[in-house]
Order: C-alpha cells, then structure tokens, then sequence
C-alpha cells in the first residue's frame, strides 16, 4: 500500500491544530471579511436585474472574486457573457504560476481536485506564509475551505439584502485584502533578490493597470523577476 | 441563441477555463522536479504577483484612483507589520483606520 499518510484528509486536521492561534484567527477574520464583500457582488447583481442563480453559479463554480466582479460587471452593461467569461479568464491566469508554487501542498489521490478548486489569493497567500510544510498545508486548506464556504454565503445573502446592505466600503473593508497581502509577503521580502524583484514587477503593473485590460498588469509585473536574479 | 443559454455559456466556459488554469499550474509543479535555482525562481514569482496585487488594489479600483483613505489605511498596515504586531489586530487596525478616515470625509 502506498505511503499517503501525509496527504490524508483527517491528517490535514490534525495538522490545522498546529498553526498558531493568531494564523487561525486570522484566516477566519478574512473569511468574513470576503463573505461581505461577496454580499456586495450579490447585492450587485440584484440591482441589475440578474437571477440569484447567475452569481451563485460564478461563486461556487468559479471561485475567484474579480473574476466574479468583471462577468457580472459585463452583463450589467450588456455585454456578451463569452466576452465576460474571457476577460475574467485573463485575470485567473495568475492561478498558473500559483499552481506550480504551492503544489506541494495539494497532492493526494483524490484531494488534488478539490485541493486545485480552492486554490485562490488568499489561500496561496496564507500557504505560503507559514514557517514550515505542515502548517503551510493547514493554512492553504483551512483558508481554501472557509473562502469556499463564506464567499457563496456572503453572495446569497447580499443577493437577498439587496441594496439595504451598506457599502463594504463604510467599514473600510476595502483595505483588508491589501494589508494581509502586504502583512504575509513581508518576510520573503526580507530576502533581497525577492525584494528587487517584487519591487521591480509591483512598479510595473502599478504603470500598466490604467490602460491595459484587468488582469494583464498583474501578470506583467512577472517580468520583475529579471530583476531579481542573481548575478 | 437566447441570452440564457449564453450566460449558461459564459460561466460554464470561465468555470472550466479557470479550473484548467489552477489543475494545469499543480500539474505542471507537481510532474517536473525543479532544481533549486527555478524553485527560487518560482516561489518569488508568486511573491511578485501577490505584491503587484497588493499594490495595484492599494491604487485602484479597477482603473480607476482608489482614493486616499484606502491608501492611508493599507500604509498604517504596513507600518504596523513592521512594528511586529499580530496579524489580526493589523486587519482589524487598517479595515477600523480607513472607516475612520472616510468619516471625516477623505475619500
């Protein structure tokens, strides 16, 4: 028999016991933090008219918020739904490279499909983060399961708030997604040659974003790699 | 063709599509064995995304200016990751800090 002990659901777990209280916090905190933001995207398409099944479909099946934002955004305007999905395509490209660096985590018989399925900012972000491969296996799954959950949750209820819900913006929700991006990517870039590199691409794409596509700036700023080799 | 049936179109083709790009990213990762020079190489390409998202959504919304409360509000974060201070108290600080500034009215 195989060896899957370390790939093993209940081994994940027990494993989530080992990250520190203020990780687990933490990862629950931005979990509601996206379930608001969800209910903007459902309250969003009640407004334009849309049926409940149109962003709940997008938050179960597709599982990535700007991506969400742009369909719905798309129909709102009349846009053709294929010229929606492909807009939100190009900015889930960024999964690519997100999925060659964390695979690790993710591996298993059966686990590496739903692993893949919940592959998003947050949980790579969190993964990442951690000090070492089994709490950096929690957090992924932890965070990947809880952002599966709370986002088509916050999105159903929005929907049915409808324009009654405040603007997430009221409560400065907005800067939540940027400072625990910042706040987790802090120690790697404590490492120069990342530090150079991140510095280089985030120039970059902030140059780009007002006239290129969404999602194209982000993947731009890849090319700040250059200047983070080693010489 | 009805404008359901596309908009049935539309997500099923960003559904698949996406779950291709994620399944082909772990596939790719998890068939070739890297050597330790592209393993750097791609764990500070994902670094340099989830930056240049952080940077661009401090900026933006959309593309359009986010406005300086946000602004404010993700550089107080950045001042207290610097200062050590626990995660969760640094989400809740940047989140209550650009409320705060919103209320008195900068946007």
């Amino acid at each position: 028999m195989e060896n899957r002990s370390l790939y093993h659901p209940m081994t994940t777990y027990s494993l989530i016991k080992k990250l520190s209280k203020d990780t687990t916090r933490s990862i629950f905190f931005v979990c509601l933090a996206t379930s608001v933001v969800g209910m903007s995207l459902g309250s969003l398409a009640a407004s334009y008219g849309l049926a409940l099944w149109i962003p709940l479909c997008l938050s179960v099946f597709v599982l990535a918020g700007t991506a969400e934002f742009i369909f719905i955004g798309f129909l709102a305007v009349g846009g053709s739904p294929i010229a929606a999905a492909i807009a939100g395509l190009l900015v889930n490209l960024r999964h690519l490279p997100f999925g060659i660096a964390v695979n690790e985590l993710i591996r298993g018989k059966f686990s590496r499909y739903f692993g893949a399925h919940i592959m998003n900012d947050e949980s790579v972000l969190f993964g990442m983060a951690q000090p070492d491969f089994e709490t950096k296996k929690a957090a992924y799954w932890l965070c990947g399961i809880c952002i599966m959950l709370s986002w088509p949750l916050g999105v159903t209820a929005g929907y049915f708030i409808g324009t009654a819900i405040p603007d997430p913006k009221t409560f400065g929700l907005d800067a939540i997604f940027p400072a625990i991006l910042i706040a987790l990517t802090f120690n790697a870039l404590k490492n120069k040659s990342t530090r150079k590199a991140a510095f280089a691409g985030s120039t970059l794409a902030l140059i780009t974003t007002p006239f290129l596509a969404s999602g194209l700036p982000i993947l731009i700023s890849l090319f700040g790699l250059i200047f983070g080799r080693k010489k | 063709m009805n404008q359901q049936l596309l908009i049935i179109l539309g997500i099923g083709l960003l559904a698949l599509g996406t779950y291709s790009i994620r399944f082909a990213g772990f596939h790719l990762g998890a068939k070739f064995t890297f050597s330790e020079k592209y393993q750097v190489l791609l764990s500070n390409g994902a670094t340099v995304l989830l930056c240049a998202i952080a940077v661009t959504t401090t900026f933006f919304e959309g593309q359009d200016f986010a406005g300086f409360a946000r602004i404010f509000g993700v550089g107080f974060a950045l001042l207290l990751v610097w200062k050590k201070v626990p995660l969760l108290l640094v989400i809740c600080l940047a989140a209550a800090g650009t409320a705060l500034l919103r209320l008195l009215g900068i946007e």
